[in-house]
């Protein structure tokens, strides 16, 4: 009975619980709160790396510090990665072009782990005919998976896309 | 204010919010909007609206019911653990926009063919992945089902100490034994007094327990015949 003794009702007869009782539901209170806050701050970090990058890419097509290199097995697109945020955020790009037949033609793929204030590279190796200036890409089925997430992939955001050229071509 | 009426008044709140309000919403939404979301994000409205509906028929009754029960009743830590647990399956089912087995994710697929382009079937599919969140929350639910447990014990022990205050202090009295010195008149196995008639035996009675005397047994005394009284008077 040594809780009871600590449980009385207060004038207007309402029930005055334990200090266990309020210190769980203060501790809840507190859990929630901070949970909220790390996600937030893992939303932004995710949303910041995502930013840096669409922003390279697009300064890529005006001559941004996205590299294209040409190698003798094919092309190494070179992206670059700036952690940002409070925790690590993982990258992961993954592409499969197939033929009309569904046979895979390329498969480029890579994953980078960036802590907040480093830079990583995302190196994409495509091979070779697939990004030359002759390439009929539009004749590709293309699916592609493109994933920015932390705190172990609990939070994060994805892109998939699957593109079906129609018979007439046509690219995405 | 009367217990029922004010179960009553609690249970407008969730009906107002998650029945009334969003069928309103709805109302003014042009059907070509909700087609057009249906058609190219696969997001049925309808759909969402009447699992809100849903929603807040459940939510309306939990909280009458939690108003309407006493701390101490069992129905009370029932109700609110109940409405602690559909809370949490509301937020699944929003953050899933209608499903709430993604656990914590929004995906929304968009068929590029609908947009008529020269595309086959072409798809787009953003997903936000939230399970952070919803593991959390679920941990801090489950504490607060350990929380409504707690005050419901203590209210059911302030609740017995109450009713032991109302009924007083005369109806303990038979349950109290008295330890006497043992002498000749009372040898050590009579060192008793009589549940029954609150008395010591008389020499010669028999005097025996009835039940566990450790707990709740009683002290009696068997007459050494029937005719005689076995306690003094």
């Amino acid at each position: 009975m040594s809780n009871a003794s600590s449980v009385k009702r207060n004038k207007k007869g309402k029930i005055t619980y334990s200090w266990k009782v309020k210190g769980l539901g203060w501790g809840i209170v507190a859990f929630e709160i901070v949970t909220i806050i790390l996600w937030l701050l893992a939303v932004y970090g995710n949303g910041a790396v995502a930013v840096s990058m669409v922003s390279h890419a697009f300064g890529a097509a005006t001559g941004g510090q996205t590299e294209v290199l040409n190698t003798t097995s094919g092309s190494t697109i070179s992206v670059p990665v700036i952690g940002a945020g409070f925790f690590p955020v993982s990258v992961s790009v993954d592409a499969t072009f197939l033929n009309n037949q569904n046979q895979t033609v390329a498969q480029v793929n890579d994953k980078v782990m960036v802590s907040p204030g480093q830079t990583s590279t995302l190196v994409l190796a495509a091979p070779n005919g697939l990004l030359s200036s002759n390439s009929t890409l539009s004749s590709y089925h293309v699916h592609a998976d493109f994933r920015i997430s932390s705190l172990d992939g609990l939070v994060g955001m994805g892109v998939e896309l699957t593109f079906v050229p129609s018979g007439g071509g046509g690219s995405s | 204010m009367n217990r029922v009426v004010k179960a009553v008044l609690w249970a407008i709140p969730p009906i107002i919010l998650l029945v009334v309000l969003p069928r309103l919403v709805l109302a003014y939404v042009p059907t070509s909007y909700v087609s057009s979301l249906r058609s190219y994000a696969d997001i049925d409205l309808s759909s969402l609206v009447n699992g809100l509906t849903i929603f807040g028929i459940v939510f309306a009754c939990l909280s009458a019911l939690q108003t309407w029960a006493y701390d101490w009743s069992i129905a009370k830590p029932v109700a609110s653990s109940l409405h602690v647990i559909t809370s949490y399956v509301l937020l699944l089912f929003l953050i899933g926009i209608g499903n709430p087995l993604t656990f914590g994710t929004t995906r929304i697929t968009m068929s590029l063919s609908s947009f008529g382009s020269s595309l086959g079937p072409s798809s787009i599919t953003i997903d936000l992945v939230s399970t952070f969140l919803a593991i959390v929350v679920g941990i801090a639910v489950a504490l607060k089902i350990l929380q409504r447990g707690m005050k419901f014990s203590e209210a059911k022990k302030l609740h017995a100490l109450d009713l032991a205050e109302e009924a007083g202090p005369s109806q303990a009295a038979p349950t109290v034994t008295t330890v006497v010195t043992p002498s000749a008149a009372f040898p050590r196995t009579h060192n008793r007094f009589c549940t029954n008639c609150g008395k010591p035996p008389v020499e010669g009675a028999q005097f025996s327990t009835e039940g566990n005397i450790s707990v709740n047994g009683r002290w009696v005394c068997k007459p050494a015949s029937e005719s005689a009284d076995c306690c003094h008077g």
